[in-house]
């Protein structure tokens, strides 16, 4: 059934969609999928429509944001007893180190969250903490990988295409998987956000929005007519030659990328232009900030949040370039090996403020109930300090896959949750070990589709996001 | 427009189309359902509920069992004297291409209902392929249904196999019509969830509204027409979440007043357990008034920004670092 999405999508002709009942008109949400010519998924078989991924490059450290640990305050200074393989050494001998933020409880569930997070902790009820996440990968290039298509190499379908080829698209005008681009690059680049072998129209369409002028030339010099008619012709040629060359994925693409573009000619300025939004909605973002870094991140959530209200299926939201991490940097936003002290707090200041915004816009405008929001990096951070000596204010911590903290929020999540427990020390997890596999099923779960039967024929045999794996996190669910 | 078999195309296409490559001999049966999706996408616009062009409608079986001004359009068994089938396989530019404008049927379609003709154009299982989910739907119900989607809705069964509906119009642009209005009529029954985020409605939708006795969810998100149905409140008995979030009062109207007549739909209904009346409709104090009224509603304003005061100043450049 699914696999029946793939096809047909060039059949679309651009006068239908340039047509202004269709700009008008949308296909609705969960809709048949005009273009696949098939109702797929029943309706509310999920709670959540969208889903927002908050994405922190270069990993966080865990013992410093959602997993205290009194014991690392108790044995600050002292070697590490557990003998745990970070990427430049052992653990065991390794002087733990303490979090340098003081965790506080907040809501009515009590959940502690670290001084780093302040705005986020006040959303402490919407979130489900899982702190046993694992990656098993200690290199950001592969664990940023698994994390976006639970293959720790290169070239799988990122898991916005696999939303995107599994629920299909609400909205002809927009594609259903959009990274809003804050100028950087995960590790590993932009293959986390390509189709892989899927067709070539789940991949990612990218928004940059580091400035919040839009771009003036969007519309065509042509009379619309003309562009109709010039696209019109494109098209049929296109068509003539996918049928002549038995189908090619890449073209069909490049024919719906054709017909989306000129869509997204009046609907990207629209979603894009925020100067609709109240002044209360963009100091609750932050996009006011005088900290420019922080201004373009709660831009970038503002903009997720109005793609989820038009119908886009999976939102990524990535990062500003800062100082200390750019696109060919070695080290990821938050891969603090030295100077943690400097570099967690500016980027959490980044961060924290648009995103409790979001969550709380989300809530008051109803649309949390249906929206997933994901928040992960691709690793924690290891509990005891990189390096030999004491520890000092320029201490960092190394890569550590082993067990660390991510959390969900909305879209049938049980708000206010801890799932899973590492060790004492936050070194390994423990209790209720997960892995992206269970973070990729629970996801689609909660989207209405059994992970197990979201699959796609490659390579002789039938794919899915969670390979042969996953196990939904029952415990979460609300 | 010349015709190029599509047979290298089934390479990379989906598996329910292989076994079309592999089996010209065997030619399975093609269940109804797999036709259906077929003719809803190219036919039912002109040959439907909305238009019957040359007196035929390919919405319903006995539409398709009667045929039109040109006669009956199925030959059981034989797709080639079928003019279901004729008229579908003809070259783009014949006068007679069926669809006479738009898309024609891909080559994979075209098999479809070769196939289904060929082994007996059987209609069994027409509620459930229409239904999408093998539930029975009375023909108004349907109509209702597929009327609303072709206005940009999403309406159908709640879930797989319910039999309560919803219906989802937020992302339609337009005033929602009169007539378009009207196709909610057969599903109030046993609608459960509405969702007319953004939308204006025609003037006398609130009485529709009071009669939803199942109605559980109502979004009327940024909806101008929230202070035209306040004018005359129904009562929802069952409606539990109800969602106003950023509704414009009435032009010139307190916002004392819009509360007070607010309480007075909220006095009548009895399972609301959340409102959502943020987006500016309130200032903090009439929401805290209104709540104190209704303790038992959960209601959720316009959202706050709130930090631990010594932690961070969301106006600074710079966070402080906090050693301890």
């Amino acid at each position: 059934m699914l696999a029946r999405c793939s096809m047909g999508f060039g059949g679309m002709a651009l006068s239908g969609l340039l047509s202004p009942s269709m700009l008008l008109a949308e296909p609705s949400m969960r809709g048949v999928l005009e273009r696949s010519g098939s109702a797929v998924i029943p309706p509310n078989a999920g709670k959540a429509k969208s889903v927002i991924f908050l994405f922190m490059p270069g990993g966080v450290s865990h013992v410093e944001s959602f997993d205290p640990k009194p014991v690392l305050t108790r044995d600050h200074g002292k070697p590490c007893p557990i003998d745990v393989v970070s990427l430049t050494g052992s653990g065991k001998g390794s002087t733990c180190m303490k979090s340098f933020w003081e965790f506080r409880r907040y809501g009515k569930s009590g959940l502690e969250v670290s001084d780093l997070f302040p705005h986020i902790g006040h959303c402490a009820d919407d979130l489900a903490v899982i702190r046993s996440m694992t990656t098993g990968i200690p290199a950001h290039g592969p664990s940023t990988y698994a994390m976006h298509t639970g293959m720790p190499i290169a070239g799988h379908p990122s898991m916005g295409a696999w939303f995107s080829y599994g629920l299909g698209s609400c909205n002809a005008n927009l594609p259903s998987f959009v990274v809003v681009n804050g100028g950087n690059m995960p590790a590993g680049g932009a293959v986390n956000y390509a189709s892989g072998f899927l067709p070539a129209s789940h991949q990612a369409t990218m928004l940059e929005i580091q400035t919040d002028s839009l771009v003036e030339n969007l519309q065509p010099r042509d009379s619309s007519a003309l562009q109709r008619t010039k696209l019109e012709l494109l098209r049929r040629h296109d068509e003539e030659r996918l049928r002549a060359s038995g189908g090619d994925s890449l073209l069909e693409a490049s024919i719906r990328s054709m017909e989306l573009a000129s869509a997204m000619q009046l609907s990207v300025p629209e979603v894009a232009d925020l100067k609709g939004e109240t002044p209360a909605t963009h100091r609750l973002y932050g996009t006011d900030s005088t900290y420019k870094l922080k201004a373009i991140y709660a831009r970038q959530c503002l903009v997720a949040r109005r793609l989820v209200e038009r119908g886009v299926r999976f939102v990524e939201v990535g990062f500003p370039v800062t100082d200390w991490s750019a696109p060919g940097n070695a080290n990821p936003t938050w891969d603090q090996h030295g100077d943690i002290l400097k570099y967690h707090p500016l980027n959490a200041f980044i961060v924290d403020q648009a995103i409790a915004g979001l969550l709380k816009d989300l809530k008051a405008r109803g649309l949390l109930e249906d929206t997933l929001v994901v928040w992960a990096g691709e690793f924690g951070r290891t509990p005891f300090q990189q390096g030999t000596g004491g520890v000092t204010e320029k201490s960092g911590r190394d890569h550590h896959p082993q067990g660390f903290s991510i959390w969900m929020a909305g879209g049938g999540v049980k708000g206010g949750t801890v799932y899973g427990a590492t060790d004492e020390y936050g070194c390994y997890a423990v209790d209720k070990k997960t892995d992206v596999h269970d973070l990729h099923a629970t996801m689609l779960h909660l989207t209405g589709v059994h992970h197990k039967e979201l699959t796609f024929r490659h390579g002789g045999r039938d794919y899915r996001l969670t390979d042969v794996h996953g196990n939904v996190l029952q415990e979460i669910l609300a | 427009m010349k015709f190029f078999p599509l047979v290298l195309t089934l390479v990379c296409l989906p598996k329910v189309w292989i076994p079309a490559a592999k089996a010209v001999a065997a030619e399975p049966a093609v269940p109804f359902s797999e036709v259906y999706p077929v003719l809803q996408k190219h036919c039912v616009k002109c040959h439907g509920p909305e238009k019957v062009k040359g007196k035929l409608r390919l919405d319903t079986p006995e539409g398709l069992e009667a045929g039109g001004v040109s006669g009956a359009v199925l030959v059981a068994g034989v797709p080639e004297k079928s003019l279901l089938y004729q008229r579908i396989i003809l070259p783009e530019d014949d006068e007679e291409v069926m669809p006479p404008s738009g898309k024609k049927l891909s080559e994979p379609e075209q098999n479809t209902l070769r196939k289904w003709i060929a082994a007996g154009a059987s209609r069994e299982g027409w509620n459930a392929a229409q239904a999408g989910e093998g539930i029975q739907v009375a023909p108004e119900i349907r109509d209702a249904l597929l009327k609303l989607r072709a206005a940009g809705a999403y309406a159908g069964p709640r879930h797989q196999g319910a039999s309560t509906y919803c219906v989802d119009f937020r992302l339609r642009r337009l005033p929602i019509p009169a007539e378009v209005w009207a196709a909610l009529e057969p599903l109030a029954e046993g609608l459960e969830e509405l969702d007319l985020s953004g939308q204006t409605l025609p003037e006398d939708a609130a009485s529709l509204l009071g009669r939803m006795p199942r109605l559980r969810r109502l979004s009327l998100r940024a909806s101008p027409s929230v202070a035209e149905i306040l004018r005359v409140p129904h009562p929802i008995p069952a409606l539990e979440f109800l969602n106003v979030f950023g509704s414009p009062r009435l032009p010139g109207e307190p916002e004392s007043a819009f509360a007070a007549r607010l309480a007075e739909w909220l006095r009548t209904l009895p399972a609301l357990r959340g409102l959502h009346v943020g987006g500016g409709v309130f200032s903090g104090e009439t929401l805290k008034e209104l709540q104190a009224a209704f303790p038992k509603i959960d209601m959720v304003g316009d959202p706050v920004l709130e930090a631990p005061p010594d932690v961070t100043d969301p106006q600074k450049e710079h966070p402080p670092a906090r050693v301890h």
